[in-house]
Parts: C-alpha cells; structure tokens; sequence
C-alpha cells in the first residue's frame, strides 16, 4: 500500500523528497538505442530546455500545474504556471526501466490492468511519489476519459485544488461561446487558487509568444512536407509533444529548427526521397525499437505534429474563441479522423499508414475503420498493429515486426 | 398476484414482439441519461438497448474492437442483427468514448432514418447545465423537423408527468421490496426497472401499480437478517452473479446501477416554470456515475445509500474494459473503506457464461459475512 486509509501518499507531500525519488527511479535510463541527432542544435535546445523545465518543477517557489497533453497551456503560462502533462509523464518513465515499478504499483493499490498503459505509468509515477507536487490539477475531457478520471485522482492524491471544463464535442457557435465561456472561468479558478490577479497584457504577451513560435514551426512543416530531411520529421513531432506554446524558449525552440532547416537546405543536406508512412496513434520516445526498426526503412510522418489543433494560430482578438476552436479540433470522432488524415496524407504525400493501436486506447481502436476506409478510398497501403509502448506484457515486437516486414514487402 | 407481475415483466420480455405493433415511431436509447421525456413528448416510444438477445459477435469486435467493453459489442451487435430493425433509428450519448464511437459505427452499419448524438456534459458547473439545455433544445428540434409535429410545454409537462410516475412505482417496489412485502429478488427488480425503459411507460405505469395494489396492506415480516449488500458499477443485468450472491443468504437492497436505482432517482419538477430547464436540470444533476469526472459526488452518494440502507457490504461490478467504473474502483474502494464499508470488486463480461471462477470468491465473501 503506497497510499494512506485518506488517499494520500504516505511518504508526504514534499518536493525535496519527490525530485530525490525520482532522480532514484530513473537512473536505469534507457541509453543503448541513443540515437544521434540530426538537427543538434534544436535537440540540445530543446533537450535542456526539458531538462530546465523539470528541475524547476521541483523548486519549492514554482506554481505546478498537471494537464492534459492539449491543455491550452497559454491560460496557465500567463499566471508563470509551469505545467506537467500526463502523458509526457507517461513517456518519460516509459523510457526507463521504473516503467514496470509504476505499473506494479498501480495493481498492487487497486488499478485494473484492462486500462490503458498510458494512464496506468502516471498515475504508478504518482504512487512512487516520483512526481512534483501540483498546486492546482486542471481536468477535462481531453483526450479521453481515462485521463479524465486521471486528473480527478491526482487532485485527491495531492490534496491539490482542481479546476475543470468540458470540451463539446461539435464546433458550433454556441459550442465555441460555451467553452470560451469556461475558458474564462478557469482563468477565475486559477486567480483564487494562487492569489494572483490576471493581467491582460501578460496574457497577451503569452498569446504573441505563441504565435510567433507556431510561426516558425508553421514554417518548418512546409518544408518538411516538400523534401527528406533526415530526422525532421521526427524533430516536429518531438517539439509539438514539448507542447510549450506561450513560453519564450518555445520560439526560440522553433526558430532554431527552422533557421537548421535552412541550413541543410543551403547545404544541399537533403536526402532522395523515401516511401513516406504516416504513423497513426499514440508514438513512443525515438529511441522505441518500432521507431528505431521503421526509420532505417522508410520516412515516417506524425500524424500528430499535423492534427489541426497544432497547426492553429491564436486570433489575439478573439483569444478565448479561437482557443476554444483549437480545443475542440482535438476531440476525436470519425468524421474529423477521416478528413485530417486525408489532408495530412495528401500534404505529405504518403505512400502508406501504420495504425498504431495501443492497448487500451478505446479510441483509437473505434476510430481506426475510419482511417482504414480513408487510406482504401486513396488507395495507400494500411496497415494496423496493436501494441503497448509502456507495458511489456501486452506487446511482443517479434510479431509485430513479422507483419510489418512483410507490409513492407508490398510496398 | 405473482401473475401482475409477469405481465409488467412481459413488457421487457417481449419488447421485440410488442414494439413494431406500437403505432407510433421507436427510437432506441443506450444510456440512461437520454431524457426519455422528449421523446414521449413527441409521441415516440423510446426504448433502451439491452444487448440482451446477443451474445458479442466477431464482426462486431472487428469492426470496434475486442478490447471494448462487452454491453457496447453486444448492442452492436444485435444491431448487425438487425434485432431492431422495427426502429426509426436512435439517439445516442457521450456517457463515455466506446459509446461515442458506438453512435458513429451504429450510423454506418446499422442504418436507420433518425439519429442524434446528444452531449452531455462532464462537470456540473452553471455554464454546462446551460449548455445542456441547448443540447435538449437541439434535440427537440431535430424531433420536430424529422417527425414534422409541434412538442409545445404541454406535451413536454405531460411527458414529465409520465415518466415521473414510472420512477415513483419503481422506487415503492424496491422499498416493498426491501421491506419484504414484495416476494421479488434483485434481478426481478432490474426486470421492472427494464420492463420501465421498453417504451411503453403508459402501459408500464398501468400494470406495475396494478400489481403494487394486490400487495397494499399487506404487513411487513420481521426484519429478516443477512449481510445487506449494494451493487455499484457499470451495466450489469448478470443473473448468474445475483443468484451467488443471494444462496449466500446475503441480501441485495440497494442497486445502484443503471438497470437499477439510478434510473429511478429523484424526480423532475413539474410545477417548473420552464420544463426543459427541469429536465436539464434533473438529468445533468443526478448525473453521478462514473463518468463524471468528479468522483466525490459518486463516492457521495453511494455513502448516502449506505446509510440510507444500512449496508454491510458492498458489491463493486465492472464490465472488462469498462474505462469509467474500473479508474473509479480505487477511489470508491477508499472511500467506502473510510466508512468501514468491505467492498468485494467483480470484473465481468455482461454474458458471462461460466461464473465458476468468481463464485468461490463472491461466496467467500458473503458467507463470511453472515456467519
């Protein structure tokens, strides 16, 4: 039992102990598949920029706040919150071996094992008291209802106030004034939860940060879909998932990875073009046996770096609305699966896709006929792999490596 | 007087053969939250989906998934099956995300003229019962468009009346029930309470207060003893696992279920001023399952029944893969233990055919228990 007859953590709540935990934990880092990278210095920007970002969460004085991947962080930047998402939680204990303590941990205080992994590592990376302690859990419906329950335990476990609000599903006018509506009320929640008052030209200023980094990444993606680059792709996935929008590091992130590509254009650093697969669902760290196998072979696209919400850019005199729209884009239902497939294969050219199902994930398997019907309208090749990135006992790459070679036979 | 009964039953039992002669249009419904009101209002017999009549067929799972929970495949697939094929269509919620995915591979391979997919929200803030409200004035006028009627305040007031009666029976038979007036177990009690959503409440209201009638006056035994046991969780109508639990000598007296007690909670407001208003705001506010995302007014309210009922012992039944119930199960097991409440956590499928694997622990648990 890690946690108390009142659900909390029976180690105490103290982030001195929570950065030694985890700093304990995750010695074991998997470094064998440690892969050069191809555009090193936005990797090494942006590698201590993660690095920075996770030591400050540990500082007494830092306001924490946990989310869901696409929390529209820009409402949390503007009060200096730092936020954590779950699932980059997930992946980061994923990439170590204290993977199977988390996932222990959670069966032995009561957590079925039929729910998917994803939810499972962080709330095992809660129960290890490896994480920092939050000062406020913002909860919605993002991206699915695991995670939904998630952040509700959380705020129980920390004993931290949670503010909450519901993405409609349908973008209508009411939809949007309905979530912008929120919107403003989570801003209420986090003024009363810290003391501080909102300040609109700092909101404003996060709000430009924001574009001028999505600016930048905008145009990096434009290239990205004309010529190979080696790791480029890769590079846009992994600065979307840092999901800092709103921050300045984020632009110059951003800028780094453009003024790079221009470089290697100049260069004349671009490779013959390769059959492009767009990798659909839920992708595992770089240095992932899958990714490792795919990437010798074939370019691969995230589909993710390409879903509408993150190629938005926010209308600074319609903030909250356009925020909303950005929101709603990101809940998953076929028709939108169908569309922003078609136009992210049609972009990209792609020659084939790989859905990736990982266990658990309700959505992704409800959705993937659509995806299936999108890819046989186009006529590129599909195929679909269940999987588990974090939890070993439900995945076994032998087999799954056996299918995809023999999908890319066909190719 | 058991013969009362049977005829309510019957109303479940054969609602395939009873509907299609139903001279109005049907539309099916799989989440109790689906306010049954509107749609009586709009002179259409709403009924829920069971997933009784079919176990989970294989081009259901391949079409979804394996990995969905199975009252959600075994719906599907009565629908491949055409088990429905008397209904205009259906109208379906996002209680959770197999459901969402049901509303759409319903659509595509099931077919039908009318469907609906109404939002419900996930917290319970001021602005999400506004919001609501709209939702159910979305739905009215699809109603209205498709069918061509008027649903005025009257219909919506008539309608209210309506299912409130339904839910007033149904919460005197499980009182009778629980007094030991009534001679029914638990799974009669989900019978009445399914007998209750086939869409046909008129006839519903009819039979069960006829049958209620036989057994006015009629004195309570003595308070008869037994460990008295709540069921908390998902979709559940297992009659395998209530007979278990009742040779145990254990007494089921609370449901707390949506084949159960949660579908007749409370009631809506006739005298309010604005009928949609009080539908809205009886729905969104006794919404406490699982899939809200405050799990303190669940753990709330299965304290009141506690109390309430004087509970022993609770039940806690999950379908595999059932997302909401099973990332509840920690937090309700804490709470309830707070209360000194044991709770005895049963993952299932909804056709289980071989109970053998968990009678032994539901046994250990009970009899333990009483002796």
């Amino acid at each position: 039992m890690i946690l108390t007859r009142e659900f909390k953590l029976i180690d105490g709540n103290d982030r001195k102990l929570q950065a030694r935990k985890m700093r304990e934990n995750l010695t074991s880092y998997n470094m064998d598949n440690y892969i050069e990278p191809s555009f090193p210095k936005t990797a090494r920007y942006r590698s201590l920029f993660n690095a920075y970002y996770i030591t400050e969460c540990f500082k007494e004085q830092t306001k924490v706040a946990y989310v869901g991947e696409v929390f529209p962080n820009e409402l949390l930047f503007a009060f200096g919150f730092i936020s954590l998402n779950f699932e980059s939680i997930s992946t980061l204990f994923s990439q170590s071996e204290a993977i199977d303590m988390c996932l222990r941990l959670t069966e032995e205080n009561y957590l079925p094992r039929d729910l998917c992994s994803s939810v499972r590592a962080a709330y095992g990376a809660a129960l290890a008291n490896c994480l920092p302690r939050p000062d406020m859990i913002i909860i919605n419906n993002h991206l699915c209802d695991g995670l939904s329950k998630l952040g509700f335990q959380f705020s129980k476990i920390y004993d931290t106030v949670y503010s909450t609000f519901n993405v409609p599903l349908q973008e209508t006018d009411e939809s949007v004034a309905y979530l912008a509506e929120q919107f403003q009320h989570v801003l209420q929640e986090i003024e009363q939860a810290t003391g501080m008052a909102y300040d609109d030209a700092r909101f404003r200023q996060v709000i430009a940060l924001s574009n001028e980094a999505k600016d930048y990444f905008l145009k990096t993606i434009d290239i990205a879909k004309k010529v190979h680059i080696p790791g480029l792709q890769r590079e846009l996935y992994e600065i979307m998932a840092v999901n800092c929008w709103g921050m300045k590091e984020m632009v110059k992130i951003c800028r780094t990875l453009y003024d790079e590509t221009q470089e290697k254009l100049a260069a004349g650093e671009t490779a013959p073009r390769m059959k492009r697969m767009l990798w659909v669902g839920l992708a595992p760290d770089q240095s992932h046996e899958m990714v490792q196998y795919l990437e010798h072979k074939i370019e691969l696209v995230y589909w993710t770096t390409y879903w509408e919400g993150n190629l938005m850019l926010l209308d600074s005199g319609q903030t909250l609305e356009t925020m909303a729209r950005r929101s709603i884009s990101y809940l998953w239902n076929s028709v939108r699966m169908r569309e922003q497939t078609a136009y992210v294969c049609d972009e990209n050219e792609i020659d084939c896709i790989i859905l990736v199902n990982t266990w658990g994930c309700r959505n992704m398997m409800g959705l993937g006929q659509a995806v299936r019907e999108m890819a046989l309208l186009k006529k590129i090749k599909f195929l679909s792999v269940d999987v588990d990135i974090r939890d070993k006992n439900n995945y076994s790459f032998s087999q799954v490596k056996n299918r995809i070679d023999a999908f890319l036979e066909i190719l | 007087m058991t013969q009362l009964f049977d005829s309510v039953y019957d109303l479940h039992r054969s609602r395939l053969e009873l509907l299609p002669q139903l001279d109005r249009p049907k539309l099916g419904f799989s989440s109790i939250y689906m306010p049954e009101e509107l749609l009586y209002a709009a002179g259409i017999a709403p009924f829920r989906l069971t997933g009784e009549t079919r176990t989970v067929s294989s081009e259901a799972s391949s079409i979804l998934s394996n990995n969905f929970c199975s009252y959600i495949l075994s719906c599907f697939s009565e629908g491949l099956d055409e088990v429905y094929s008397f209904a205009d269509g259906h109208v379906f919620l996002d209680t959770c995300d197999m459901r969402k995915r049901l509303y759409e591979v319903w659509q595509k391979h099931v077919g039908g003229q009318f469907y609906h997919l109404l939002e419900l929200p996930k917290d319970t803030k001021p602005a999400s019962f506004s919001y609501y409200r709209f939702q159910l004035k979305r739905l009215l006028g699809d109603l209205e468009e498709h069918y061509g009627v008027t649903i005025d305040e009257e219909a919506l007031r008539g309608a209210i009346r309506l299912c409130n009666e339904s839910r007033r029976l149904l919460r005197t038979a499980s009182r009778m029930r629980n007094e030991g007036i009534l001679p029914i177990q638990s799974m009669q009690l989900l019978e009445l309470v399914k007998a209750g959503s086939a869409g046909m409440k008129e006839e519903f209201n009819r039979r069960l207060s006829a049958a209620l009638r036989e057994y006015e006056g009629v004195e309570a035994p003595a308070s008869p003893n037994g460990c008295k046991v709540l069921i908390s969780g998902s979709y559940f109508d297992n009659p395998s696992i209530l007979e278990v639990i009742e040779r145990t000598g254990a007494r089921i007296v609370c449901e707390d279920l949506s084949t159960g007690f949660n579908y007749f909670a409370g009631e809506i407001n006739e005298d309010a001023e604005d009928p949609l208003s009080a539908i809205a705001d009886y729905y969104l506010g006794k919404a406490v399952s699982a899939r809200m995302i405050d799990a303190d007014r669940r753990a709330a309210h299965i304290r009141d029944l506690v109390e309430e009922h004087e509970i022993d012992a609770v039940l806690y039944v999950s379908l595999k893969f059932c997302d909401t119930n099973l990332m509840d199960y920690p937090y309700i097991r804490h709470s309830l233990a707070q209360q000194g409440i044991p709770v005895l956590f049963i993952e299932s499928e909804q056709h289980m055919t071989n109970i053998q694997s968990i009678r032994t622990r539901i046994q250990t648990f009970f009899e333990t228990r009483i002796s």
